[in-house]
């Protein structure tokens, strides 16, 4: 009770100076709350934005993986004596749904040089899609 | 990997036979289920490979977090591309494989 009274009192203290410096120098800790805040968020951002671009990566790493695996299966599908392409036509569509997953996550990269680089990759593993049978 | 393609077709392959005998002529209903069931089978390993590598990862070394890191993503694409995909096709296609098998044990009586 007498711990919850001191703190109450110090709690009071921190606010009226608190507002005694808000009316004295409103304008200037206006501002530089405002400046501080500014920073932080682009700090913040920044952060978040090479955290996000690498777990994209990461993630665009695990998909071209997969799109590799399926072109493996795609390339030894067939049944003997059917159609070879009974299988093929359903791993392809997992590849073109793969893809347009890669697409996804490439269009959230900041950065310009990475975005370059995984859209290369996307379009070899277009073409490999293309060619094979 | 070579391997692992083989074994990945060739278990394809036994589930689209054995679905074919069972629902005879019925070639494309056949390879979806043996490919919704070999794919997800195989994602499902890889979870299990890429969990052990997570759980053996050491945090505090940044090479084994950056690894860890990766192995995460690899889950969430076999998770959340391959093992949903192929498990919703399958919610529509595996009653109608249980169908033709009850239908097949009734002409055997």
């Amino acid at each position: 009770m007498v711990e919850g009274g001191v703190g109450g009192l110090v709690l009071f203290g921190v606010a009226a100076t608190a507002t005694v410096v808000a009316l004295t120098h409103g304008e200037e800790l206006g501002s530089a709350l405002e400046d501080g805040g500014r920073a932080a968020r682009n700090f913040a951002v920044g952060i978040w934005a090479a955290v996000s671009d690498k777990q994209h990566e990461k993630v665009l790493n695990g998909l071209a993986a997969n799109i590799e695996t399926h072109l493996a299966w795609l390339g030894g599908s067939g049944p003997p004596g059917k159609d070879p392409n009974r299988w093929g036509d359903k791993w392809k569509k997992d590849i073109q749904k793969g893809l347009s997953e890669m697409r996804k996550r490439l269009d959230r990269l900041k950065s310009d040089s990475d975005r370059e680089k995984w859209q290369k990759t996307i379009e070899q593993l277009e073409k490999r899609l293309q060619d094979a049978k | 990997m070579q391997n692992s393609v083989t074994q990945h077709i060739e278990l394809t392959r036994a589930i689209d036979a054995w679905v074919q005998g069972l629902r005879s002529g019925d070639e494309d209903f056949a390879a979806q289920v043996s490919v919704d069931l070999a794919d997800l089978l195989h994602a499902a390993g890889a979870v299990r490979t890429e969990l052990q590598k997570l759980l053996s990862a050491d945090l505090a070394d940044p090479s084994s977090a950056d690894d860890a890191l990766q192995s995460a993503a690899n889950i969430e694409v076999q998770l959340f591309t391959e093992l949903k995909e192929h498990l919703e096709s399958l919610a529509v296609l595996w009653p109608r494989v249980q169908d033709a098998l009850q239908h097949s044990t009734e002409r055997a009586k």
